[in-house]
């Protein structure tokens, strides 16, 4: 028993620590990204916008076999040597949660840009200043899209299976060995983490719900 | 002095908001007035540097505003402010939002409780704003706009949420800091009694069209 709540503690920390770096990553880019799109207003942000909301869709098995093939010995992005590390599946859950960061948070940005945005402009701040402002004041709606990306990197398969190769104290997560011990047929684990898993998501959402009602109408 | 040379404007559209204005801002109070739809916020919107004109010239200090680089452009852009109709006032206190401008620009922040006192805020600084009432939010709004005396200040209906006492005592405000040299442009669509000597021109705004300019001396 010792030994599966063990296990159960190590797979989960590792699942949050690899899809923590996952949104650390992402946000990095996102943010300016979002800014981007929120302050240039043209046919080429346009296509970018509608381009995010499309991949907000992209299989994970898909985007998985995409970096398989650029990390995998005879790929561009060899040299790297992280293919089947915790590291791959922080870059490919990036990656993937990516696009739901640049549509939740510039869809944000739009609606605070007519007020936060214009009003700093207007008081002789520069694009930059203005630009803090805008993520000042949506900073709830902005921790919002944080947490829906962690949910969506802590709840997928596709990419940690694949890049991370579901290596036993190292590159496993939950939802990678979920998928194992079913095929083994060994439940309990697989229930124990489903569980968990359920919780983490359903905690997530409930603040995700929380933070946003509040960003809207405080 | 800013200039507005030949404005034309539409929004995503044939339709222009705006035609071919021509318009001299110096000195005192500028009303510009019209009726509901009239092209009076573009109109500011324009002045204030926000919308950039589909054709035509904002000459700001003898700079051409859209034709100057980004650092000219900013250097300009401190120089005017623009309070919407509604106007935005940033999350927290009211004293936080009087000290932006004035914190964007590296300046002292000991000013705000002189402007604060002028338009009878002195009582709510440290109120958060989502708790004001309109009439507050638009008394820290001006109050923000006049904080740190800009050069031009451009004002979209400002007595519109403020009751009748408040109202006499933001004209007297105005005209106050018009006399002491800043201009300022304020679009109203109905009866504003600004005093003769504080205002050097009436403009008549109609379908994007300035049909008449009252000057006075």
């Amino acid at each position: 028993m010792n030994e599966l709540v063990y296990e159960i503690i190590t797979i989960a920390i590792r699942s949050f620590w690899v899809s923590g770096l996952a949104i650390a990553l992402a946000t990095t880019w996102s943010i300016p990204i979002s800014i981007l799109l929120t302050v240039l207003k043209n046919r080429v942000t346009v296509f970018l916008q509608d381009l995010f909301n499309a991949l907000i869709s992209l299989p994970t098995v898909v985007l998985g076999l995409f970096l398989y093939l650029i990390l995998s010995k005879s790929g561009p992005l060899s040299f790297l040597g992280i293919l089947y590390t915790p590291l791959a599946i922080s870059i490919g859950q990036s990656i993937l949660i990516t696009p739901i960061l640049v549509s939740m948070v510039t869809s944000s940005f739009q609606s605070l840009k007519e007020e936060a945005w214009e009003t700093a402009l207007t008081l002789g701040a520069s694009e930059i200043q203005a630009s803090l402002a805008l993520i000042r004041e949506g900073l709830p709606l902005l921790i919002r899209a944080v947490l829906a990306g962690f949910n969506r990197a802590l709840g997928e398969l596709g990419v940690a299976l694949i890049v991370g190769g579901n290596i036993k104290g190292y590159t496993r997560v939950m939802t990678t060995t979920i998928a194992l011990e079913l095929a083994k047929g060994n439940f309990e684990l697989a229930i124990y983490l489903g569980v968990l898993l359920l919780i983490s998501s359903t905690a997530i959402t409930i603040a995700i719900r929380s933070i946003g009602v509040r960003g809207v109408y405080k | 002095m800013m200039k507005l040379e030949n404005i034309w404007f539409s929004y995503e559209s044939k339709h222009y908001v705006l035609k071919n204005i021509n318009l001299e801002i110096s000195r005192k109070i500028t009303l510009v007035k019209g009726p509901n739809g009239s092209g009076k916020t573009t109109l500011l919107k324009i002045a204030s540097l926000l919308l950039r004109p589909e054709k035509g010239r904002v000459i700001v200090d003898g700079i051409s505003y859209w034709e100057a680089n980004r650092k000219t452009r900013e250097f300009l852009r401190k120089k005017i402010v623009y309070v919407h109709e509604r106007p935005y006032l940033f999350k927290g206190t009211v004293f936080e939002n009087l000290t932006y401008p004035l914190k964007i620009r590296g300046k002292s922040v000991k000013h705000v409780y002189e402007v604060a006192k002028k338009f009878r805020i002195l009582d709510i600084l440290e109120t958060d704003v989502s708790k004001l009432s309109a009439g507050m939010k638009q008394l820290t709004a001006l109050a923000r706009a006049f904080v740190f005396k800009p050069k031009y200040v451009l004002l979209d209906e400002p007595l519109a949420n403020l009751d009748d006492k408040n109202r006499g005592e933001v004209i007297k405000l105005i005209e106050e800091y018009a006399k002491e040299g800043i201009s300022i442009i304020i679009a109203v669509h109905g009866n504003v009694s600004f005093s003769k000597d504080a205002v050097a021109k009436i403009v008549y705004l109609n379908d994007g069209v300035i049909t008449k300019i009252v000057q006075y001396s």
